[in-house]
């Protein structure tokens, strides 16, 4: 009979647990990719007040489809991806602040008021490019991701998150008066 | 300084604040989501999904066992207005029912025949104002626990609305330590407290929301109280299991019951999926678990896309729910009801 089992009747007598829990395995990605998760979501959306709702927003989509994502060789892809997205539509929609505000109750994780201010220069400079050279670039240097991970993560060409990565090296190189000292990947 | 290098730096800066940065718990980030699962955030969480799926590989094909549960067909159907019988044997698969069983023995000390039934929460004790702060700095005072509090606290009654409660000082307690449940706080300018009164409030229990007894307190330069849950620990239930994946309507007999979820597409095209519910009971709960019955891939062996569809089955119970829970078997989280 394999996996299944013969029960007589839907009443039953609880036994012993017997497996582990079923998030742990989940737990342990969030745990492992949290940071990382908020900071692609910090230096793209340049508000720490939410940076980290829209990644744990991330991790619970991740959550509902475990199942799949928990399958895959790089479930950090799939939460990369949701947060870009996510970020996008927070810089599009502020009432998107509002949801969070109402659904952050009170217990955050309070270190978040460490990040308030520090919003640096050069992502400042990031943001203000393009929304997919911004993309980018947070993935291709602040998540030290390759060009071809970058192009998985965003479901865009190679060839075009090159494109993209040149278009906003040499912008940046303009903004801060530097020279352009291109990267051969 | 190259902009390859300038970039290399910021990263590096950045990576270094982030480690600051303490990771919370993973269940309680889940449990705050919890409320907002069929909600309009929650949906627009799904649709930004959506745009997703294609990108780590294509959706794996679920069981693929065709075993119906006590007759519970995943196919929307007006409710029934029978009860019909329960078929007496029934195959769950091994993992299901360690699941099921797991989560029994969970609950297996709720005080079913307790008078009042206790508050069993599917939410946060303490609610942040509706409708937000005005300002960053407010918000970040609020969710580091740092609160100015008038020299006297009001004292409040014994007992609100049927249930023991908790006093001021100690509801403003909780909120603190709500707050700093993260770690170290390096808060802003605290909250100034104007007014504490005990009111009500709704919260998300496992019978749906209700108001419940709850101290308010209100805050200058905030438009709408907070309020923290009055009701004391004595009169509440609440294991630690958060974030139940499906949600329930129960119906009137209380012997029958539509279970909510989250699934693919339903229908026998592409992308579809076929789902029953698993069942096991005992005196104080009946677990509940969602099953994918079989899932049809996408056209021409293509991938599909995670959007989340509403889907629901309707079980019938061996006996009705009563004060019993209903449990989530693969969170071992209460499930919200609602008439």
């Amino acid at each position: 009979m394999g996996r299944l089992r013969r029960v007589v009747g839907v009443e039953a007598v609880p036994t012993e647990l017997t497996e582990a829990h079923p998030g742990s395995a989940f737990e342990e990605f969030f745990r492992s990719e949290y940071r990382r998760v908020v900071g692609l979501a910090l230096v793209l959306c340049g508000r720490a007040a939410i940076a980290e709702d829209l990644a744990q927003d991330a991790f619970v989509s991740a959550y509902r489809h475990w199942d799949r994502v928990g399958g895959y060789d790089d479930p950090g892809a799939w939460v990369r991806r949701v947060v870009v997205n996510l970020a996008t539509s927070a810089l599009r929609r502020r009432s998107r602040e509002v949801r969070a505000l109402t659904r952050l109750a009170s217990r955050r994780e309070p270190e978040q008021a460490a990040l308030v201010g520090d919003d640096d220069e050069f992502w400042r400079a990031v943001r203000a490019l393009p929304r997919r050279q911004a993309q980018c670039v947070a993935l291709r240097y602040l998540d030290d991701r390759s060009t071809e991970e970058v192009a998985v993560i965003l479901g865009i060409a190679v060839p075009t998150v090159r494109v993209h990565l040149h278009a906003a090296r040499t912008a940046l190189a303009s903004r801060f008066g530097e020279q352009l000292d291109e990267e051969t990947s | 300084m190259t902009v390859d290098q300038r970039a290399r730096d910021a990263a590096a800066t950045m990576r270094e604040k982030l480690d600051a940065i303490a990771i919370p718990e993973p269940a309680a980030v889940l449990r705050r989501a919890r409320h907002r699962r069929l909600g309009g955030g929650a949906l627009a969480i799904v649709a930004v999904v959506a745009a997703v799926a294609v990108i780590v590989g294509v959706a794996g094909s679920g069981s693929v066992n065709r075993i119906d549960v006590a007759g519970q067909k995943g196919r929307p159907s007006p409710a029934p207005t029978t009860v019909a019988r329960v078929p007496p044997r029934t195959l769950i698969p091994e993992i299901a029912l360690r699941q099921l069983q797991a989560a029994l023995e969970a609950w297996s000390t709720f005080p079913v025949h307790a008078s009042p039934r206790p508050v069993v929460l599917t939410s946060d004790p303490v609610s942040a104002p509706p409708g937000g702060f005005r300002t960053d700095d407010s918000k970040l005072a609020f969710i580091s626990g740092a609160f100015v509090a008038p020299a006297t606290l009001p004292s409040g009654p014994q007992r609100a609305d049927g249930y023991p409660v908790i006093t001021a000082a100690q509801a403003l307690a909780v909120m603190r330590a709500e707050g700093r449940a993260g770690g170290t706080v390096h808060p802003p300018a605290p909250l100034m407290i104007t007014t504490i009164r005990l009111g009500a409030s709704p919260f998300e229990t496992d019978r749906g929301t209700r108001m419940l007894p709850a101290w308010l307190f209100s805050f200058q330069g905030v438009e709408h109280p907070a309020a923290v849950l009055a009701v004391a620990p004595s009169a509440r239930f609440s294991p630690p299991f958060l974030y139940a994946s499906s949600g329930a309507r129960l119906g009137p007999n209380g012997r029958t019951a539509t279970i909510t979820f989250v699934g693919a597409a339903p229908g026998r095209g592409p992308c579809t999926s076929d789902y029953t519910v698993d069942q096991l009971a005992s005196d104080t709960a009946v677990a509940i678990r969602v099953r994918e019955t079989s899932s049809r891939g996408g056209s021409r062996g293509g991938g599909c896309s995670l959007v989340g569809y509403a889907r629901h089955v309707d079980i019938v119970l061996a006996s009705p729910l009563g004060g019993r829970v209903l449990v989530d078997a693969t969170t071992k989280a209460a499930v919200a009801t609602a008439p």
